[in-house]
């Protein structure tokens, strides 16, 4: 079973280059927007978000509108 | 009858200390005793009262005088019980050609079983707590013992330190809970009521716990190594059932006995839903390693589980849980499919190895394409259900972040597609030469969990009924003005 695959030297590197990313990480201007933005801009934006809107919602019916009362009113 | 569901897995394990060189019996033991375990949970399902809402098969120890060894269980425990005992079984049977050690494999998921039953089962805080760490030491060793040789040592590390260094936080707010009130029962526990302020500190103890298990960004990094690194039967039952320990403390402890502090954290906790649901999918996206794929893809339907465990409604709570008992069988499937099956034969989990499997393995690509729909959450799977009734709480509550958090929707389509895409379809891979379909083995082991999965999505009361009355006293008023509190 072990005989399916044929490994490619030139995808193994590759391989080892995306594993091996985190490795090569440098707090360069551009990784620092993006860490940034990613880790502290977004999140701070979806908690405020979060903060303000957090059960803000009415769902429930607030009853019914003055001019439907009225006529029901003169119905009645 | 809970505590056979305790022993049986502990007697099957000292039944296997007997056995020396016999592995065809050793197999036979293991199998036997947890199918027997599960048959006894399905026992207890049946004779399960759906009109209450308290514990049932309530057994009590007055004899053990260093702790409360109470065990029950109510609309909630049961059903990770039956996830439980219904995935052993199948981990075993996944791992059925395992050569390496196999007496000492097969012991550490006996005693895991154990375990994990035992953690669902104690009505006693620092019981849950013992069992709910010891849990890590057998997966701390089959990971180190039979998992992949070059990430194995990291991964374990990882998982144990992680999720030890957050599990500390939450035994310093039981430890506080004790002093404060004097016992960890459970019953008694839920009588009692917090001040807020309390409520708040204790609440960010088993928050942090809740964060690492879950897993949540930023806690969970341990995930992916040791989802890639574990043993497919390690796999499996990460996936399957260690992170529904967090949900489980969720509905157990931390929303019923700090309501005040649930509603305080709630926009915290849907932030850190909703990054995980967006930054894991992304991730998802620029992964090369299947089984890391599917890793990620737990983090993210994990937090949708979070949007509907907080949303304070019922149907975002009952949505959680079908979730992550939907979740608990397809993702164990989807590493069945590409950790077991896939690896055994081509030996690399590498995606740009795959292409046009469709053609060589249609049955499995079959399988396959079922898991990635399931995945996704299309109707008829049970993960179709959780996530519409999670996504429905959630909105009542905040329909903001829930229309953010509604985006994993299409990101988890774009990654699942995309997967599938890659292994099954285009031309035959220039590097894989013809791999042989699914065995009939392999076939009867993923059938179960593409059943239940089918189940769940065409027929959720079957779980709902038993989940009313118990998710019902989970709900907080806001309106309640609070008691006399500590």
């Amino acid at each position: 079973m072990a005989g399916y695959l044929q490994q490619d030297p030139a995808v193994e590197k590759w391989i080892r280059m995306r594993e091996s990313t985190a490795k090569h990480f440098r707090w360069n201007a551009r990784n620092v927007r993006t860490v940034g933005i990613l880790g502290l801009i977004i999140p701070a934006g979806i908690l405020y978000l979060a903060t303000e809107y957090n059960g803000t919602s009415k769902w429930a019916a607030q009853g019914p509108s003055p001019k439907v009362a009225a006529v029901a009113e003169e119905d009645a | 009858m809970l505590t056979a569901l305790f022993f049986i897995p502990l007697i099957g394990a000292l039944s296997l200390l007997f056995v020396n060189k016999n592995e065809s019996l050793m197999k036979q033991i293991t199998l036997g005793s947890m199918i027997l375990n599960f048959f006894v949970s399905m026992v207890i399902w049946a004779k399960f009262d759906n009109n209450t809402h308290e514990y049932q098969f309530v057994q009590e120890w007055t004899e053990i005088s260093f702790c409360h060894f109470n065990v029950g269980i109510d609309g909630i425990s049961l059903f990770f019980i039956l996830l439980t005992t219904f995935l052993f079984p199948i981990i075993i049977l996944t791992s059925w050609n395992h050569k390496n050690s196999l007496k000492h494999y097969l012991l550490n998921f006996l005693i895991l079983e154990s375990l994990l039953i035992a953690t669902f089962i104690v009505l006693d805080l620092l019981l849950f707590y013992i069992f709910f760490e010891s849990i890590l030491i057998p997966l701390f060793i089959i990971i180190l013992s039979y998992g992949d040789l070059l990430t194995k040592e990291k991964a374990g590390f990882l998982l144990f330190l992680y999720t030890l260094a957050g599990s500390l936080f939450m035994l310093l707010s039981i430890i506080t809970i004790y002093i404060l009130t004097g016992t960890t029962d459970f019953q008694i526990l839920s009588t009692i009521d917090f001040g807020t302020d309390i409520q708040k500190l204790l609440f960010v103890g088993f928050l942090i716990a809740f964060i690492v298990k879950t897993p949540l960004i930023p806690g969970h990094v341990w995930l992916g190594f040791a989802h890639v690194a574990a043993p497919i039967g390690g796999s499996v039952l990460l996936a399957g059932v260690i992170l529904k320990l967090a949900t489980y403390l969720a509905l157990r402890v931390m929303i019923p006995y700090f309501p005040e502090a649930t509603l305080y954290f709630t926009p915290l906790i849907y932030t850190l839903a909703v990054i995980s649901i967006i930054y894991a999918s992304l991730t998802c996206l620029r992964l090369i390693d299947v089984k890391a794929i599917i890793a990620y893809s737990s983090v993210s339907h994990m937090g949708v589980v979070v949007l509907g465990l907080f949303s304070n409604n019922l149907q975002g709570l009952e949505g959680a849980v079908i979730l992550g008992l939907a979740h608990g069988v397809i993702s164990p499937l989807l590493f069945i499919i590409v950790g077991d099956i896939l690896y055994v034969r081509s030996h690399t989990r590498i995606i740009k190895y795959y292409r046009g499997i469709a053609t060589s393995m249609p049955i499995l690509s079959l399988i396959f394409f079922f898991a990635t729909l399931a995945n996704i959450g299309t109707p008829f799977s049970g993960n179709f259900i959780g996530e519409f009734m999670s996504y429905a709480g959630a909105f009542q509550l905040n329909p903001i972040i829930t229309i953010l958090g509604a985006t994993g929707m299409f990101l988890s389509a774009a990654y699942s597609i995309w997967l599938f895409n890659r292994v099954a379809f285009g031309q035959a891979s220039r590097y894989m030469s013809t791999m042989p379909d699914i065995t009939r083995r392999e076939f009867f082991v993923v059938l179960p969990l593409i059943i239940v999965s089918f189940i769940l999505g065409i027929y959720p009361n079957i779980v709902l009924e038993s989940l009313h009355l118990g998710l019902s006293s989970l709900l907080i008023s806001v309106n309640t003005p609070p008691l006399k509190s500590y």
